[in-house]
């Protein structure tokens, strides 16, 4: 320990250079524990996006998946549709659980500058997610033919409560508000829900349609096969939830790649600079090292000394650095949603105590391996031409 | 205690080459106080780093408490610990650290248990009252006896002391070789200073003469 107190005491002795140090590796273990945090955070968050669809697979009409979603979000009413006598054949599988049939109108409103979207949904909605809670109001009440249940972003848009009545864009239709949910951090929380024949009333040319199925599989393990028996009906394509994840996570990675590598670099650089400053230091002090061998220090003992102050130097930068990242974690998460195409809903940065300890742990072997060069440079040094070069 | 045989030392530079040390004989035993003197660039550092194993002779041999220097770096930085205390023109203290703390450091790198002795040694130089101040803080008189006190703190066998009143002056000069008289006197202990001031030869055993890298014994002054 006393090492220590000899190694503190000389970093003290120059604190701009040791401040100035210390920042560059706090702030590279600042960037390096967000850019962890977020690998952490992104992947958990899209996770739970995905099983809260509450089905591992979504049968649609043959399409690019990607196109249906813009024309949706959009407000095309060209969305792709299905058969209803195709979506019966599906559904009647003995190997499905649960499905969801599901009609989407989006339509855009351009008073109130914004996309309306309708779902048309059967009572399966409730059963494949029971976790949707009401804030107000209740469910459908069965074979009300001009009700609605709103997510709570959709209420909140129009300030809408229960036994309100609400205008369907392009109609002349009037439905009346029934239930609200609680906010669900999911898609659904921009939805109106109408039952299926509503919908298929208030838009003729959407009967016997359907935009898609969701599927819960009574086993988990028969997903492929039953997802290669699915090609043979035609015009139909099947997206499983771990192929979304799977796209996602793929695009999100070549990013990962770029920026893992630009936190490599700082690290280097990081490390370069400590290496900088202690050998500064150890040239500096090139005849106190002479005399501190003519004291009696070995080489072992003056290699411990440098080392143990560029490690020093290293832990307090990652500690401080750990800290900081914490603390910014808000901000950077905010900065890293609107920077990202499709962020989920969870919290995208998670920096746990595993995670700081890590990079705690990271920062120690940093400084240890960075001190590896001045300590030897230190203890080799001759005493009799260390003293004299001083002179 | 400590003893030079056939002592040389030849410095190599790029065109020529200095004979600092020309066959030098040279012994000290306990309890010894002697004197180096000699012009400036005699060889009168050479004599004392090569007595105290911070450097290597080109020829001949050096030995203190009947062991002669090693070529392994290792066991001469043990040797250096348990035999000798160094005392420089310059002080050389840590200017970071304390009076005791600089007084404690040779015992830190010896792994000795430290108790009392570097307390002991600042009292011992008359310095109880400047135990916490820093070299800055301190004058050149109280540095030096700090160093001295540093250099006694692994209970050495000989003492080596390089023109350790250059920085001082008259009245600190003569404090300094008083003390060393008194410890060579009271612990045994052989000193060899180096100095290029003949009024403090008195004090001393015997004054050996360099000049030109050649040593000379000189009658014993008293
Ligand atoms: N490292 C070295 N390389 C080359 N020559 C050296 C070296 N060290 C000392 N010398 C030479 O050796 C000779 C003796 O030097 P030394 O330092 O021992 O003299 P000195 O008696 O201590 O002088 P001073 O009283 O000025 O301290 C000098 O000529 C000096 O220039
Ligand atoms: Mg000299």
């Amino acid at each position: 320990m006393r090492f220590f107190k000899l190694s503190w005491k000389n970093l003290f002795r120059r604190k701009t250079r040791t401040a100035l140090t210390l920042a560059g590796v706090a702030a590279s273990a600042a960037v390096l524990v967000s850019l962890l945090g977020f690998n952490n955070g992104y992947q958990n968050a899209l996770e739970e996006d995905v099983d809260r669809l509450g089905y591992q697979m979504l049968v649609t009409a043959k399409g690019c998946p990607y196109e249906a979603a813009t024309m949706m979000l959009s407000g095309s009413a060209d969305l792709r549709y299905m058969n209803a006598e195709t979506a019966q054949i599906i559904m009647d599988d003995p190997r499905v659980d649960k499905s969801m049939p599901q009609l989407i109108h989006a339509s855009y409103d351009p008073e109130r500058e914004a996309t309306g979207i309708y779902m048309g949904v059967t009572n399966a909605y409730r059963e494949l997610k029971p976790w949707m809670e009401f804030k107000e109001g209740e469910w459908l009440t069965p074979g009300a033919a001009d009700e609605v249940v709103l997510g709570y972003e959709a209420a909140e848009l129009d300030q809408r409560s229960p036994g309100d009545y609400i205008l369907v864009h392009g109609t002349n239709e009037t439905l009346k508000v029934v239930g609200i949910f609680e906010r669900s951090g999911s898609q659904d929380d921009a939805i109106a829900f109408v039952r299926m024949e509503t919908l298929q009333r208030i838009f003729p040319r959407l009967e016997n349609k359907l935009t898609g199925i969701g599927v819960k599989l009574k086993e988990l393990d028969a997903t492929s096969a039953f997802e290669a028996d699915l090609y043979e009906i035609p015009d139909i394509q099947v997206v499983t939830m771990a192929r979304v994840k799977q796209t996602i996570m793929g695009l999100v990675s070549s990013a990962r790649i770029l920026v893992m590598s630009v936190a490599a670099i700082a690290l280097i650089v990081a490390a370069v600079g400590v290496i900088n400053t202690i050998l500064m230091s150890v040239f500096e002090r090139t005849q106190e090292i002479g005399i501190m061998k003519a004291m009696g220090a070995s080489k072992a003992d003056i290699f411990r000394l440098i080392w143990s102050e560029t490690t020093l130097i290293c832990a307090g930068g990652g500690f401080i650095g750990c800290a900081f990242a914490l603390a910014a974690a808000q901000i950077v998460e905010s900065l890293v949603r609107n920077a990202l195409s499709y962020a989920p809903n969870g919290p995208i940065i998670s920096i746990t105590v595993g995670l700081m300890a890590a990079c705690a742990a990271g920062a120690v072997l940093l400084g240890m391996a960075a001190g590896l060069y001045p300590a030897a440079r230190a203890a080799s040094m001759r005493p009799i031409e260390a003293i004299r070069k001083g002179t | 205690m400590v003893k030079a045989t056939q002592l040389s030392k030849t410095y190599r530079l790029p065109n020529e080459s200095i004979h600092a040390l020309k066959k030098a004989d040279f012994e000290a035993s306990a309890g010894e106080f002697v004197i180096v003197m000699g012009p400036s660039g005699a060889g009168k550092t050479t004599l004392l780093n090569l007595l105290g194993g911070l450097d290597a002779p080109t020829e001949g041999s050096a030995a203190v408490n009947g062991q002669t220097w090693s070529k392994n770096e290792k066991e001469r930085a043990k040797m250096r610990q348990e035999t000798v205390g160094f005392v420089f023109q310059e002080f050389h203290l840590l200017p970071n650290l304390t009076a005791l703390e600089n007084v404690e450091m040779p015992l830190f790198f010896s792994r000795k248990k430290n108790g009392r002795i570097a307390h002991e040694l600042l009292e011992a130089v008359g310095l109880e009252h400047r135990k916490e101040h820093r070299p800055p803080e301190m004058s050149g008189g109280e540095m030096q006896r700090t160093a001295i006190a540093r250099a006694l703190a692994n209970r050495p066998k000989v003492l080596l002391a390089d023109e350790p009143t250059g920085n001082l002056d008259v009245r600190n000069s003569m404090a300094v070789f008083q003390l060393f008289r008194k410890l060579a006197d009271s612990q045994g202990l052989a000193v060899v200073a180096a100095t290029h001031n003949a009024k403090l030869a008195a004090l001393a055993d015997r004054v050996v003469r360099l000049r030109d890298g050649v040593l000379n014994e000189e009658r014993s002054p008293a």
